[in-house]
């Protein structure tokens, strides 16, 4: 009797283990081997591990000429300046969309996210195309222009959510205290909305580092990224330098990670897309 | 600023094409205390945001003193108000929340941070003003609130139903606490509510409303002993309303009192309403008993200081005094109409 329960007790157990084990293969033994490959010196077929480690790739990849220095220093410049000119336009946006009854608010918020529900690629290749004529291509402008596009869709609606949970009896408050439309805005209803923007702006900056298509076709030759680096390095067959340049695309994932624990309140999630 | 009256002349709003207010013309003398008493959905809190600035008049005026205020933007008119969720930054301190609206008038640190300290003192709360908003209980909330309100010294304080986010036991304190530093300060104050018992118990005035109008305004007195018509009798608690009978006392199309008033008796006393009636039901209140009765077609409310068997027939009398008559226009009959039972004898 006591042993049947037990089995069953451990039946029970069994399952959620093998799920939560699978999951984690799934995850993490994708990242072994890109751990595996960044500080391989060698390699070759038939064996299952490296033969030889070492971080002589490591130094190639940080030699001055080698180009990994230049492109991350433009992979931050960009994302930098495309969080700039992303949440310069959410922030009025998104109080606009979440505080005036705009009549089709609805609609206004689906059209921020029609350039994700197309296939990117003939949308990049038509930028591409348009910014020739404009002189735009292999400019730091065309680049951060097209990252601009995907980044606006988070920033907008995260933003629209983050001004919409601040609750408008507060705004109210400090209008009938004295305080202008302005001050209002400064002094009560962006440091409440702050978290949210935060959030914003490492969705749009995590977005602008990973990106690969739109800098593919706007950007290169001139203007490589990490990402373009890292699709150079794998064409080439040198897997090492591919993998020693996602380790590095790996470190601004992490600190978000970190930050949105911290930052993001669980009702500013709630309430994206309301 | 200094206390200054409220003037409201024909003023109408409307909200999305409906009507909230219509042509709602109100006297508010200068330091009383008065309550905007309604049921939900009646237009109260509407009004009260108009007087602060949220809600833009349609027609009509809005005078504060000798200023007309309803063209001015909400941060320009020097209303406080006290907003029923209270509405306290998260963000800031006790103490930032109470001194920001001195900041927004360029007082000096030192003297904004004496003041909140001194006004925290009134209010019972010194010691809090590290403190987090978030960290305060309903009630401290409420006084930090009505701080934040006061420290600006404004002509009219405007308060939102301001107890009934807190539990019965604190409002009641609340409610005196609340009174008295109005008389203290003597402060222009309007309070909207829906609670009659919280009206009475506090206003100078009370302004009756109902579906955009203004209904009634009467002393609470006079508000709960004369009330306008059937509906504000009803809402003031009158839960009997009886077709009036040429051998009654007054003569009324509708004859209304309260069940409290209502007594069994033995033998028909004089100079009172009496109705004959079976006990439906009776039921013991704590301090006496309440009783249902078919009387006719009508049911009627009374109390008994003893139990009274069901299906018994009794006598029911309503001392004169106790009658409010209506006519067949709902409306409340003047005083002293004759009552028709001498006139027919």
């Amino acid at each position: 009797m006591a042993l049947a329960t037990l089995a069953r007790r451990g039946a029970a157990n069994l399952l959620p283990a093998v799920m939560i084990g699978l999951c984690a293969f799934v995850v993490f033994g994708p990242l072994t081997n890109l751990f595996l490959w960044a500080f391989a010196e060698k390699w070759f077929f038939p064996a299952r591990y490296p033969t030889e480690y070492g971080f002589d790739f490591w130094q190639r990849v940080f030699r001055p000429r080698a180009g990994a220095w230049t492109s991350l220093f433009n992979s931050v410049w960009i994302a930098l300046a495309t969080v700039g000119l992303s949440m310069a336009l959410a922030v009025p946006a998104g109080y606009a969309l979440a505080r005036l009854m705009l009549p089709a608010r609805a609609f206004i918020m689906l059209i921020f996210l029609l350039p994700q529900a197309f296939p990117s690629l003939p949308i990049f290749v038509n930028i591409a195309h348009m910014f020739y004529g404009l002189g735009l291509n292999g400019t730091y402008t065309g680049v951060v222009l097209v990252h601009s596009l995907p980044g606006l869709v988070y920033a907008v609606w995260i933003a629209t959510a983050a001004f919409g949970a601040v609750d408008r009896t507060m705004e109210e408050a400090a209008r009938n205290l004295g305080a202008g439309p302005m001050r209002t805005f400064r002094d009560i209803t962006l440091p409440q909305a702050f978290p949210g923007l935060v959030a914003a702006s490492i969705f749009v900056f995590l977005d602008s580092i990973d990106e690969f298509t739109g800098t593919f076709f706007v950007g290169t030759p001139d203007i490589s990224t990490l990402p373009i680096l890292m699709f150079n390095a794998s064409m080439g067959g040198n897997y090492q330098i591919a993998s020693i340049t996602a380790l590095i695309l790996l470190v601004p994932s992490i600190g978000f990670m970190l930050v949105i624990e911290r930052f993001l309140k669980a009702d500013v999630l709630s309430r994206i897309g309301r | 600023m200094g206390v200054e009256a409220l003037a409201l002349h024909g003023l109408s709003i409307r909200l999305g094409g409906a009507q909230i207010l219509h042509d709602v013309t109100l006297n508010v003398p200068a330091g009383s205390f008065t309550c905007l008493l309604g049921p939900s959905g009646c237009g109260k809190t509407t009004l009260l945001r108009s007087i602060a600035g949220f809600a833009p008049p349609a027609s009509g005026d809005i005078r504060l003193g000798a200023r007309s205020i309803a063209d001015l933007p909400p941060e320009k008119r020097g209303t406080a108000m006290v907003f029923q969720s209270y509405a306290l930054w998260p963000h800031m301190t006790v103490a930032g929340n109470l001194t920001y609206p001195l900041k927004l008038r360029g007082i000096v640190r030192a003297e904004r941070d004496a003041r909140a300290e001194a006004l925290l003192d009134i209010l019972g709360l010194s010691g809090f003003g590290a403190r987090k908003v978030g960290s305060l209980s309903g009630g401290q909330r409420q006084r930090v609130a009505l701080g934040r309100a006061l420290i600006i010294d404004p002509p009219i304080l405007l308060l939102d139903e301001p107890l009934s986010n807190l539990d019965a036991a604190i409002r009641r304190n609340l409610r005196g606490e609340l009174r008295r530093l109005q008389q203290r300060l003597g402060i222009t104050t309007i309070m909207v509510t829906h609670d009659q018992e919280e009206a009475l118990a506090m206003a100078d005035t009370i302004v009756l409303m109902r579906a955009g109008r203004v209904v009634q305004v009467a002393a609470p007195q006079d508000l709960y002993a004369r009330p306008a018509d059937l509906d504000a009798g009803r809402f003031l608690g009158v839960d009997n309303m009886l077709a009036g009978r040429p051998d009654d006392p007054v003569a009324a199309a509708t004859l209304g009192f309260r069940s409290m008033d209502a007594r069994i008796h033995a033998t028909a006393p004089q100079d009172a309403l009496v109705r004959h009636g079976t006990v439906l039901d009776c039921a013991y209140t704590g301090g006496g008993y309440h009783l249902q009765l078919q009387s006719g077609a009508e049911v009627i409310s009374a109390v008994s200081g003893v139990p009274v068997t069901p299906g018994s027939q009794v006598c029911v009398a309503v001392p004169t005094a106790s009658l409010m008559a209506f006519g067949a226009d709902q409306m409340l009959l003047p005083n002293g109409s004759p009552p028709i039972a001498e006139t027919v004898q």
